[in-house]
């Protein structure tokens, strides 16, 4: 008998609804279901009887046509999972650009660290300036808010890393990104993502579930092939723009972590 | 009959230039020896009351120096925590005459040492700075490239300085039996172990604190010529005293003798002043107690009646036309709530969860 799960994101979960329309079967020990709420909306949400029910007129909306419907009966599922929800390693890149520590490779080259434009930090200061930083995101919140009325294992897939392709774009989040990619200094920045979002994690209980490694580019960027490239109008044909989306993965990529979390989930549902 | 006190102006009596005066300003207590002016890059460093200074010049606009700026997305309290932005350099506190000295000779030379690598737990700190790394650092090597590159830091910053701001704050330290080196805290309290044959007690007296004023005035100058410097004595006591004295005499005596020295040294040198905020917060006759509950810890309207003054004394722009900088938003809301990409990641979740073509 499959497990029911509850999947909650951001527009980052499209990738895994998508995945799992094109081939249900292949997640046959799954019976999933994804509820979508852009922006804040999943912590535009309480918990009343043990239903998780949207609490504004926009996040009613979101629940209404995203999968949620009217609420969520949290003691249907085993397992929960947050899906993007602001997790992504982009929030680190000013960080990067500031400052820099001991042991990265842009460090190398360096001759004299006293005239360089990054300052000097520590690592535990590097580190403990990304985990406050990152301890403001929507996952954070909406996983306390989810463990207070839970007991049921939570886990985080983050936001993919921006796609390789983003070397085309100017927009100054993916220009940093590219900075740390070809500093030479992408793996050890997604260590520190990875090491952020699980010490974050400990106060809700949440496992992350990091991106697969086979999805990943110079350490810090997700592969053209999991991304989503340029975009094709909305069904509802609601929304024009040419703009080439360098943010999201596609059911590829979906498909991945979806494995992922089948792996998890039978593993830690079994033993308990 | 004529005598030389009829020819004094109204502060040099108590009766008009304390009891009878506007104790909210306290109109001839600093009446500057050069100008002080808002065009002027200033450095400081002292004891904690050092602190306060730095954060109303800054709140008045002044350009105060960082030797090193804390990234941007660090948040204030981090950021002192990890000893940014509460002095222009991140030497943390500077208690003594001593250590002041010390610290412009290493800024001068460079200086680093495995002897001054202190351990603390599984990890090793810096010995004259033990706080800036909270949970210390990793390797011994680790922190003298970190001390390195303080020093380098520090020394580009006192270049630009035109004034420098020194707060004098306590006579008693502990020194290397062997060296000589003044340590910020007793070893053992914040790392590092103490040892009764390598680590002595050393309370300066006055001449010694006069000398060393002496050597940092001249460490000062070879790195701007024209730097003047400005004294303060810290008016917050001591915590606890080694000296086999009671505390409130220790303190007493402490502070008498830097008070002395900076006076003195002040009066022997034109391009040097004193700015008796610790007049102002010890003395009777200013319109206190300005102490918190604990007696120590110097209250923030205190420390503001003191800068008042300051800024009043030398023509900086009043207190009350400076509003603090507001505090950087909290860009976390904002990047949850919203983004360039709303229309993208809008289209993407309706198409996903659109209903298939029947």
């Amino acid at each position: 008998m499959s497990i029911p799960i509850c999947l909650f994101g951001n527009s980052h979960i499209a990738a895994l609804r998508t995945a799992h329309l094109e081939a249900p079967e292949r997640w046959s020990e799954l019976a999933p279901q994804m509820v979508g709420a852009h922006k804040t909306k999943l912590v535009q949400t309480e918990v009343i009887d043990g239903v998780l029910r949207p609490r504004t007129e926009d996040a009613k909306v979101a629940f209404a046509k995203l999968g949620g419907g009217a609420g969520i009966e949290l003691d249907r599922f085993e397992a929960f999972v947050i899906v993007g929800c602001n997790s992504a390693s982009s929030n680190l890149v000013r960080l990067h650009r500031d400052a820099r520590f001991l042991g990265m490779a842009s460090l190398k080259e360096v001759e004299d660290l006293a005239k360089m434009e990054p300052a000097l930090l520590s690592r535990s200061a590097f580190e403990t300036i990304a985990v406050e930083h990152m301890g403001r995101r929507l996952w954070t919140r909406f996983a306390v808010l989810l463990r207070e009325h839970t007991d049921k294992p939570i886990y985080l897939c983050p936001q993919p890393h921006v796609s390789q392709d983003a070397v085309h774009s100017d927009d100054p989040n993916h220009v940093l990104l590219q900075n740390i990619a070809v500093s030479g200094d992408g793996r050890i920045m997604n260590n520190i993502h990875r090491l952020t979002l699980t010490e974050l994690a400990k106060d809700a209980n949440v496992t992350v579930l990091s991106q697969p490694k086979s999805t990943i580019s110079r350490g810090i960027m997700t592969k053209r092939e999991m991304s989503r490239g340029s975009i094709r109008l909305a069904a509802t044909g609601r929304f024009e723009h040419d703009r080439t989306d360098y943010d999201h993965a596609n059911a590829t990529y979906g498909g991945l972590v979806l494995d992922q979390i089948q792996e998890a989930v039978l593993a830690d549902v079994k033993q308990g | 009959m004529s005598h030389p006190y009829t020819k004094l102006p109204f502060h040099a009596f108590w009766r008009s230039g304390v009891a009878k005066a506007d104790i909210t300003r306290f109109k001839g207590l600093f009446r500057p020896k050069f100008p002080i002016t808002d065009e002027m890059s200033f450095a400081t460093a002292g004891s904690c009351f050092a602190q306060h200074i730095g954060r109303f010049l800054r709140m008045a606009g002044c350009d105060v120096l960082e030797a090193e700026q804390p990234p941007e997305l660090m948040s204030k309290p981090l950021a002192h925590q990890f000893g940014y932005s509460l002095f222009s350099g991140r030497y943390g506190n500077i208690y003594t005459t001593r250590q002041m000295r010390q610290l412009l000779e290493d800024v001068a030379t460079g200086f680093t040492d495995k002897r001054y690598v202190w351990s603390k737990g599984k990890q090793f700190v810096d010995a004259f700075r033990p706080t800036v790394e909270p949970e210390g650092l990793k390797s011994e090597d680790g922190v003298l490239l970190h001390r390195a590159y303080h020093l380098k830091r520090t020394s580009q910053m006192l270049k630009q300085a035109d004034l420098f701001v020194f707060t004098l704050g306590l006579t008693e330290t502990w020194v290397d039996a062997e060296t000589g080196r003044a340590f910020p805290s007793c070893p053992g309290v914040a790392a590092g172990t103490f040892d009764a044959d390598q680590h002595l007690f050393y309370n300066m007296p006055t001449a010694d604190i006069l000398a060393d004023l002496g050597d940092i005035r001249r460490a000062l100058k070879r790195f701007n010529p024209d730097m003047k410097l400005l004294l303060t004595v810290s008016p917050v006591p001591l915590t606890a005293t080694a000296a086999d004295d009671h505390v409130l005499s220790a303190t007493t005596w402490s502070k008498s003798a830097l008070r002395a020295a900076a006076g003195e040294f002040a009066r022997e040198h034109d391009d040097v002043d004193y700015f008796p905020s610790f007049e102002l917060v010890t003395s009777h006759a200013t319109g206190g107690p300005w102490f918190d509950a604990n007696l120590r810890g110097v209250r923030e309207d205190a420390v503001e009646r003191v800068m008042s003054i300051f800024f009043d004394s030398t023509g900086l722009a009043p207190m009350d036309e400076h509003t603090a900088p507001p505090e950087p938003t909290d860009s976390a809301a904002e990047e949850d709530a919203g983004s360039d990409t709303d229309l993208i990641c809008d289209d993407l979740l309706l198409d996903a969860f659109a209903e298939p073509d029947t």
